[in-house]
C-alpha cells in the first residue's frame, strides 16, 4: 500500500500557503542532510579512489593490477568468497528453517548466537582462531603433528571469513520465513509431500529473493573483510594476502597509485554487488506486492 | 472411514487446549466443530490431521490407531482458513501438487495428472483459471482451488479449518451451500471448524459444540437448538433471555411467570433456585386487555422495535417483576405477520407470556457445577394459544 502525501495543489494548501511552506522545510533539510552525507562520505571517496588510482596514468594502473602479488590477492579473495558464501548459504537456510518452522527449547538463544558475529569485533574473531588452531593454540600441536595448516593459510582465511559473515543469510531469511508462516508447509505435508519435497518445492521458492539478497550481502562482506582475516593471514605476500590486506601493505609501502588501483577494483566489485542487490530488491518488492494482494481478504 | 477421538488431552504450556475429548464421527458424515475462539476446536482438527499430537488419548481413523502417525499416512485433505495456496505456483500446479508429490512408483502419468486436475477444476467450476496465480484470484475462488487441491489426493477425510472465515458474507453463503452439495456428491467424511452458528446449522448434519477445551453437546442442528444440554449451549446457540427463579409445587416461578413442569421432570428439591433460558421467539406478546389470561401475565413497556426482514425484534422493559439476569431488557422476536397483527408502537404496554423455558438448577457450592446439572424443559400447555 502506498501513502500519498498532500502536495501543494490541494485546496488546504491553497488556502494557507504558509503551512505548506512550513511543511516543506523539514523535507528539504532532511533530504539535504541525507544527500550531503552521501556526497561527503560515499561519492567523494569513490571519486578520490578512482583519481588516485589513475594519478600516474593508465599504464601504472594496469601494471599494479597485473603484478603477481596483486593477482594472487584477487585470486585468494575470490577463492575465500567462493568457499565461505556457499557454506554460509547452507548454514543460513538451515538455521532460518529451524528457527521459523519448529518450536523448541533454547530457540531465542540460537537466534542470539546467530547475531554474535555482529557483536564481536572481527579482530577478536581472528584471535579466537589463532588461540584454537595457532602453533601455541589448543589444537596447534595436534594439527602440526598431522601436517595440517590452518592459521596463516587458506583454511584460516576461510574460517575467519565464515565467522564474520555467517549472520547475513540467516538474518535475511528469518523475517521473511516468519512472515510467511507454516501454513503452506503444512498444506504440502497434508498433500503427501515429504519434508524434503516440501522444502525444495514450497519453502525455497518462497524465500528465493530474500535468499539472493542475503547471499549478495554475504559476498560483499566476505570480499571486503579486513580485521579477522588480517589476524589469521600472517601477511605473507603472494600467499596469504587477500585484496584488502594487499591494499594495506601497498599503502604502508607508500605505493599509493598501486594501492588505490587495487582498491578501485575492490570498490568496483562492491558496486557490482550493490547493483545486483538493487535488482533483487526490485524483484522482491514486486513479488511482495503480489503477496500483499494475496493476504488481503477479497 | 470413521473418525474416533478417545480421551484426548492437549496442553500448550499451562493452557489446556483439549480436555478429555471423546468424539465419534461416522463414515460419510458432515460435522461442524462449533465454539467461541480459544475453545479448542481448531486444535482438535489439527490433532486429527496429524499437525499436532495429543498429550493423552488416541485418534482412530477407520478403527486404526493413528495417534502418532505422520500426516502423510492419514490421507486427510486439509483446507486452511487463509487458503495456504502455493503462491509461486499456478492454479493448475497447486492442484497437481499432491499427485506430483507421490513416490515415482505411485505417481500417475503426466497425462493422467492433467486429466485429474482438469476434472477437479471443473468440479469447483474454475477450469478457466488454471493458468492464473493465486494472487490473481478472489478469496472465494482461492478457497475453492484450495478445496480442489485437497481433493486431488482422494482423501478419506476432509478437514476444513474455518474455511469461509476470511470471506465476505455473500460469498460465504454461496460457498456454504456449494460445500453441502459437494459433500452430497462425494460423501467423504468431513469435519469443519467454525465459530459461526448459522454456518454450522446450515451446512452440518451434526454439530459438536465446544467450550474451554471440552465438548458441551453433540447433536443435530435441531437437537442443539431445541434441547441444549448445558447452560453454555443455551446461551451460545441463538439469542436467549436469562432468568432467575425457583421451583415450587411442581411449577417454575420466575417473578410473575409461572409454568407447570413437564411430567418427566426429575424430582427437584422444593424451593430449589433455578436459572432459566427463554428464546426471544418463545415469548408471546399480547394486548393486556385481549383475553382474561392476559390480565394475569407480567407486563412490560415496548422500548424499541427493530424490523429484521422476516421477523421483528422487540426490546421490552418489564413493568411487573420478571427476574432477568444481568440485563434489564427482555428480547422478544415475533414473525412479521404476528407483529403486524399486534401493531404495537414504542411506549405501549404489553403482556408477556413465556412459552418454553429451559432451566437448570443453580449450583450452590459445586466448583464446576454447571456441567453436572440436568437439563429439564418446562413447557406450558398454553403454548398453542400464542403460536
Amino acid at each position: 500500500m502506498k501513502i500519498t502525501t498532500v502536495n501543494g495543489s490541494s485546496p488546504t494548501a491553497h488556502a494557507r500557503p504558509t503551512d505548506a511552506r512550513q511543511a516543506a522545510w523539514p523535507r528539504i533539510v532532511m533530504t539535504g542532510v541525507a544527500l550531503g552525507f552521501l556526497l561527503v562520505f560515499l561519492v567523494l571517496p569513490l571519486i578520490a579512489v578512482m583519481t588516485q588510482a589513475l594519478a600516474k596514468g593508465f599504464g601504472t594502473y594496469m601494471s599494479a593490477l597485473s603484478d603477481p602479488a596483486a593477482l594472487h590477492a584477487i585470486y585468494l579473495t575470490l577463492i575465500v568468497t567462493a568457499v565461505a558464501v556457499p557454506l554460509n548459504l547452507v548454514f543460513g537456510v538451515a538455521a532460518a528453517w529451524t528457527v521459523t518452522k519448529f518450536d523448541f527449547r533454547g530457540k531465542s538463544l540460537l537466534v542470539t548466537l546467530i547475531d554474535l558475529p555482529f557483536a564481536v569485533s572481527p579482530v577478536i574473531a581472528g584471535l579466537i582462531y589463532i588461540l584454537l588452531y595457532g602453533a601455541h593454540g589448543w589444537l596447534g600441536p595436534w594439527l602440526d603433528a598431522h601436517d595440517i595448516n590452518i592459521v596463516f593459510a587458506l583454511p584460516g582465511l576461510v574460517l575467519a571469513t565464515l565467522f564474520v559473515t555467517f549472520p547475513f543469510v540467516a538474518r535475511e531469511l528469518i523475517p521473511v520465513m516468519e512472515a510467511q508462516g507454516r501454513a503452506e508447509e503444512e498444506a504440502a505435508l497434508s498433500l503427501g509431500a515429504s519434508g524434503w519435497q516440501t522444502f525444495l518445492r514450497v519453502t525455497l521458492p518462497n524465500v528465493k529473493w530474500g535468499l539472493m539478497y542475503g547471499v549478495i550481502l554475504c559476498s560483499a562482506r566476505a570480499m571486503g573483510e579486513f580485521g579477522a582475516v588480517s589476524v589469521v593471514s600472517g601477511h605473507i605476500r603472494g600467499e596469504t594476502n587477500t585484496m584488502p590486506l594487499h591494499i594495506e601493505i601497498l599503502y604502508n609501502e607508500y605505493q599509493y597509485a598501486a594501492a588505490f588501483a587495487v582498491a578501485s577494483l575492490l570498490a568496483l566489485l562492491a558496486l557490482v554487488t550493490l547493483a545486483a542487490k538493487a535488482f533483487v530488491e526490485w524483484r522482491a518488492s514486486r513479488s511482495h506486492a503480489l503477496y500483499d494482494l494475496e493476504a488481503s481478504p477479497t | 472411514m470413521s473418525i474416533t477421538a478417545r480421551a484426548i488431552t492437549k496442553r500448550f504450556g499451562a493452557f489446556t487446549a483439549l480436555d478429555d475429548i471423546n468424539l465419534d464421527v461416522e463414515s460419510g458424515d458432515l460435522i461442524a466443530l462449533l465454539g467461541p475462539s480459544g475453545c479448542g476446536k481448531t486444535t482438535l482438527l489439527r490433532v486429527i490431521a496429524g499437525m499436532e499430537f495429543p498429550d493423552e488419548g488416541a485418534v482412530l481413523l477407520d478403527g486404526e490407531d493413528m495417534t502418532h502417525a505422520h500426516i502423510q499416512r492419514r490421507e486427510v485433505g486439509f483446507v486452511f482458513q487463509h487458503y495456504a495456496l502455493f503462491r509461486h505456483m499456478t492454479v493448475f500446479e497447486n492442484v497437481a501438487f499432491g499427485l506430483r508429490s507421490r513416490p515415482r512408483r505411485e505417481r500417475p502419468s503426466e497425462q493422467a495428472i492433467r486429466h485429474k486436475v482438469h476434472e477437479l477444476l471443473e468440479l469447483v467450476q474454475l477450469g478457466w483459471l488454471a493458468d492464473r496465480f493465486p494472487a490473481q484470484l478472489s478469496g472465494g475462488q482461492r478457497q475453492r482451488i484450495a478445496l480442489a487441491r485437497a481433493l486431488a489426493i482422494e482423501p478419506r477425510y476432509l478437514l476444513l479449518d474455518e474455511p469461509f472465515g476470511a470471506l465476505d458474507a455473500s460469498v460465504r453463503k454461496e460457498l456454504r451451500r456449494w460445500l453441502r452439495h459437494l459433500h452430497d456428491e462425494l460423501h467423504v467424511t468431513s469435519l469443519f471448524v467454525t465459530h459461526d452458528q448459522e454456518e454450522a446449522m446450515e451446512v452440518a448434519s451434526r454439530i459438536v459444540v465446544m467450550n474451554k477445551g471440552r465438548i458441551e453437546q453433540v447433536g443435530t442442528p435441531e437437537e442443539i437448538y431445541d434441547h441444549p444440554a448445558t447452560p453454555f449451549v443455551s446461551t451460545f446457540i441463538g439469542n436467549v433471555n436469562v432468568l432467575k427463579g425457583h421451583i415450587s409445587n411442581g411449577r417454575l416461578l420466575s417473578g410473575d411467570w409461572q409454568l407447570p413442569l413437564g411430567e418427566d421432570t426429575p424430582s427437584v428439591a422444593k424451593g430449589a433456585s433455578i436459572t432459566g433460558y427463554v428464546r426471544p421467539h418463545d415469548i408471546a406478546l399480547l394486548r393486556p386487555q385481549a383475553t382474561p389470561e392476559a390480565a394475569g401475565l407480567p407486563r412490560g413497556r415496548v422500548h424499541h422495535i427493530q424490523p429484521m426482514g422476516g421477523t421483528y425484534q422487540f426490546e421490552i422493559a418489564p413493568l411487573d417483576p420478571v427476574e432477568l439476569l444481568d440485563k434489564s431488557i427482555l428480547e422478544v422476536e415475533l414473525s412479521r405477520r404476528d407483529a403486524a397483527h399486534l401493531n404495537l408502537a414504542v411506549g405501549e404496554t404489553v403482556a408477556m407470556q413465556a412459552l418454553t423455558i429451559h432451566w437448570y438448577e443453580t449450583a450452590v457450592s459445586q466448583a464446576d457445577g454447571d456441567r453436572q446439572q440436568e437439563e429439564v424443559s418446562a413447557e406450558t400447555p398454553r403454548r398453542a394459544v400464542a403460536t
